[in-house]
């Protein structure tokens, strides 16, 4: 603007008259349609990695890489879209980083700093000094104790979505008590979902309210595993049996075209004697909170969603005897992926502390995630703890 | 630039822009060591604009390049073409922003287009020319409300010029008004008194007038309200087996014609807020008081100073709050995404302060700075398509979060 002020007006009309005024004009300079002032490479891809890549890599389960600027650019419409519905990263839980493992909530500044670069023009910004995004291994925790191969499942041309239950027995070497459980998708481009129980020998799933099934693992694409602490496990009885339901779902570029998964589960065992995590269930419809009560000491370690209803938005909160209500959790709407949201730190609860958990109503649900998704009426979310002595 | 340029100089550039540029805007070819980067966008949607090569998403065609950039006109002068904000020659209103694409070509030769400066055969420089993009203008023209359709295509502006009388315009994604083939294909209606049943969330209109093409190419009804704040809803649809758009409106007072008032900035110019000082020290200073705040270069954001201390910002939220509230009942949606830019900026000071609050306070704070930014940008979104439903949602989301991060942050002095 300076070169600007230094044309007296006669100049310019003599200019003008004469045809040259876009050499004068020339001296200055056009407004960019690039208004970021963050770059991809700067400020963008760094958020990218830590919240995205896990899907968002060449082979993941994601549709669309997102490592560098021409990979990303395209689909900055949609990512603005997404960011601004709440439905990425999906991370439905409202709670300060640090309390939950693995926590994929985006700060102010990360979501304003991506909004800002997918709506101002998307600038790439300077060649990176780094190197290439680092690679991630099959398995998070490491080659498991015990690899079960899940039968080959394939979805047609036709379909683009489907579930399958298998039933694996276990063989006798498999570990007796297990720290962590996980998936690796065969197919990753088709796996959404994976809930991974045992059901032990003398019942049957559908006898499942006689405690002879226990939920191992929610497995979620992106999500590493967590592995329980020294001194506790999940316990597999002899004979037990393994479930696996895989929930599939094609993403948009393999429509039309079949596909078949051969997914693998592993299994890691705990050392020791460890104490078994329980469960405590937790019902609550909305308008209708529910409350229970732990009998003894615990060590609450995580908190679960229930793999068959986890659209609903819920909040649990927690008293203990003589003291204040305080919130624990709180989810809005979760996208469809049932969770086990583990303790960064685990909180004791003391006897006779009660635990309500709540259907958040509509509005507050949804106006939380900037969402018009569908609504959940009921909730269902398991406690997971171990008796404290 | 200038504030004022003598109306011989626009003469002699008005006669050079005439001369040589019929169908676009001449103006500023620009050095080619300062000239925007190209983008590249698809012949059939121009609202797609990637940084890379490629297909459009939409129709698969491969992507052209452009070179895309800002310049401001005058919201009835579109001649009048300027690489900053100032008033127009012609008339003295405020210039609003919008974006064009920039070409150049040799005289007697408008094709091909060149991206870049050079010589024509001839010897002479090429000429260079600015051609409005879609959606390149969001600004009113008659001094009306204007709101773009979720068709991302059809552009509208309602007026109230006096009580009893409402009008509506029609563009299309250029702000140019509507062919008369396709105004011959609107069915428009305006509706006064409708009433909403929550329980099975169906609306049902009471009183309802048809919008009747004028002689002028805008839609025009003569309707039963009479006082100000008059709330009228058009109810469009463009073509037959087309859905049916509802647009709100609210008008306080009789629609004048612009004067010289800064609009709203046009969609595809929307985007950062620059950081900004953070200190009293930095702030600049303003010796009239009753001018508007400076605006923040490439963002047409008026400059928002961030306060150092807690409550300070606390205070500014409140107001911005209420500036997005008042905004809101006054009807004027394409306004809010100011004070809403403005408070999650805010929302991001903030965040530097979370370490001084209790793990409970954290609680609180973390998810409602994050949904405080996310309400932000939700309301910047709706706040164009003129849906009063969806915006007042999305304000009721601001504000409750507005209220969190107070409620969380109210502990620290």
């Amino acid at each position: 603007m300076k070169g600007r002020q230094l044309l007296r007006p006669w100049v310019v009309a003599l200019a003008c008259a004469a045809g040259v005024w876009p050499r004068f004009v020339a001296l200055t300079e056009a407004h960019k349609p690039i208004t970021s002032p963050y770059t991809f490479t700067e400020h963008v891809q760094p958020i990218l990695r830590e919240h995205c890549r896990s899907c968002h890599r060449d082979g993941g389960v994601a549709p669309m890489p997102l490592d560098t600027p021409e990979q990303a650019a395209p689909w900055a419409e949609s990512i603005r879209l997404e960011l601004i519905a709440g439905h990425m990263p999906p991370w439905p839980v409202e709670a300060p980083r640090g309390r939950f493992h693995h926590a994929n909530a985006l700060t102010a500044r990360e979501l304003d700093t991506i909004l800002t670069w997918a709506s101002g023009g998307t600038p790439a910004g300077p060649v990176p000094t780094a190197g290439p995004a680092p690679a991630t291994g099959d398995w998070p925790l490491g080659t498991p104790d015990l690899e079960l191969a899940l039968a080959p499942h394939s979805l047609g041309a036709g379909a683009q979505a489907g579930q399958v239950e298998l039933a694996i027995p276990l063989p006798a070497s498999a570990p007796r008590w297990l720290r962590a459980v996980d998936l690796k998708p065969g197919a990753p481009e088709m796996v959404r979902s994976a809930t991974i129980t045992v059901d032990a020998p003398a019942t049957t799933r559908r006898g499942a309210a006689t405690g002879g099934t226990r939920v191992l693992g929610l497995w979620v694409p992106g999500e590493p595993p967590v592995a329980l602490p020294h001194g506790v496990g999940f316990e597999v009885p002899p004979g037990a049996t393994l479930v696996v339901r895989v929930r599939y779902r094609k993403t948009w570029q393999y429509e039309q075209v079949s596909l078949t998964d051969r997914s693998v589960i592993g299994l890691y065992g705990a050392t020791g004697a460890p104490r078994a995590l329980q469960s405590l269930q937790v019902d609550a419809g909305l308008g209708v909170p529910s409350t229970q009560a732990v009998d003894g000491r615990a060590r609450l370690m995580a908190v679960s969603t229930d793999p068959e209803a986890p659209e609903a938005g819920v909040s649990l909160t927690v008293r203990p005897p003589g003291g204040p209500e305080a919130e624990l959790f709180a989810s809005r709407p979760g996208g469809g992926w049932a969770r086990r949201y583990w303790l960064a730190e685990p909180i004791v609860l003391e006897p006779g502390t009660t635990v309500t958990a709540r259907v958040r109503p509509r509005s507050d649900a949804k106006a939380a995630a900037g969402s018009s998704g569908p609504d959940g009426s009921a909730a269902r979310l398991s406690l997971e703890f171990v008796p404290e002595p | 630039m200038p504030a004022r340029t003598s109306g011989l100089v626009w003469v002699a550039w008005l006669l050079v822009v005439a001369s040589s540029a019929p169908a676009a805007q001449r103006g500023t070819p620009t050095p080619a060591t300062a000239l925007p980067p190209l983008s590249m966008t698809c012949p059939m949607h121009p609202d797609v604009v990637e940084r890379a090569p490629g297909t459009c998403p939409l129709c698969r065609m491969n992507l052209v390049p452009v070179r895309l950039a800002a310049a401001w006109t005058c919201p009835v002068h579109a001649v009048v073409n300027e690489d900053g904000p100032g008033t127009c020659p012609i008339c003295g209103r405020a210039l609003v922003p919008v974006t064009v694409a920039l070409t150049w070509t040799c005289r007697g030769e408008p094709n091909p287009e060149h991206l870049e400066p050079g010589v024509c055969a001839d010897g002479s420089p090429r000429i260079g020319a600015r051609t409005l993009r879609p959606h390149g203008n969001h600004n009113p023209r008659f001094g009306g409300q204007f709101f773009m359709a979720p068709d991302n295509w059809h552009h509208l502006e309602g007026t109230y010029p006096r009580a009893g009388l409402f009008r509506l315009h029609l563009f299309d994604d250029f702000a140019r008004p509507l062919s008369a083939d396709k105004l011959k294909a609107v069915q428009a209606r305006v509706v006064t008194l409708e009433r909403f049943d929550a329980a099975s969330r169906r609306t049902t209109e009471i009183t309802a007038f048809p919008l009747r093409l004028a002689a002028d190419g805008a839609f025009e009804a003569r309707v039963d309200t009479a006082a100000f704040p008059a709330a009228l809803t058009a109810k469009v649809r463009f073509a037959p087996g087309t859905p049916e758009y509802r647009f709100d409106f609210t008008f306080t007072a009789a629609t004048a014609p612009p004067g010289p008032v800064a609009a709203p900035r046009p969609r595809a110019a929307r985007a950062a807020t620059p950081r900004r000082a953070t200190t009293a020290a930095r702030e600049p200073r303003r010796t009239d008081p009753e001018a508007p705040a400076p605006i923040a270069a490439g963002t047409g954001l008026p400059v928002q100073l961030v306060p150092t201390s807690v409550r300070d910002i606390l205070a500014a939220l409140r107001a911005r709050e209420a500036e997005v509230s008042r905004l809101v009942d006054a009807g004027d949606f394409g306004a809010v995404w100011v004070p809403a830019f403005q408070a999650k900026d805010l929302a991001i000071a903030l965040e530097a302060q979370l370490d001084r609050l209790t793990p409970e306070g954290r609680r609180l704070a973390e998810p409602a700075l994050q949904a405080l930014v996310r309400a932000a940008w939700q309301l910047d979104a709706v706040g164009d398509l003129g849906d009063r439903q969806q915006v007042e949602a999305a304000r009721a989301a601001f504000a409750a979060r507005a209220g969190d991060v107070e409620r969380a942050f109210a502990v620290i002095p």
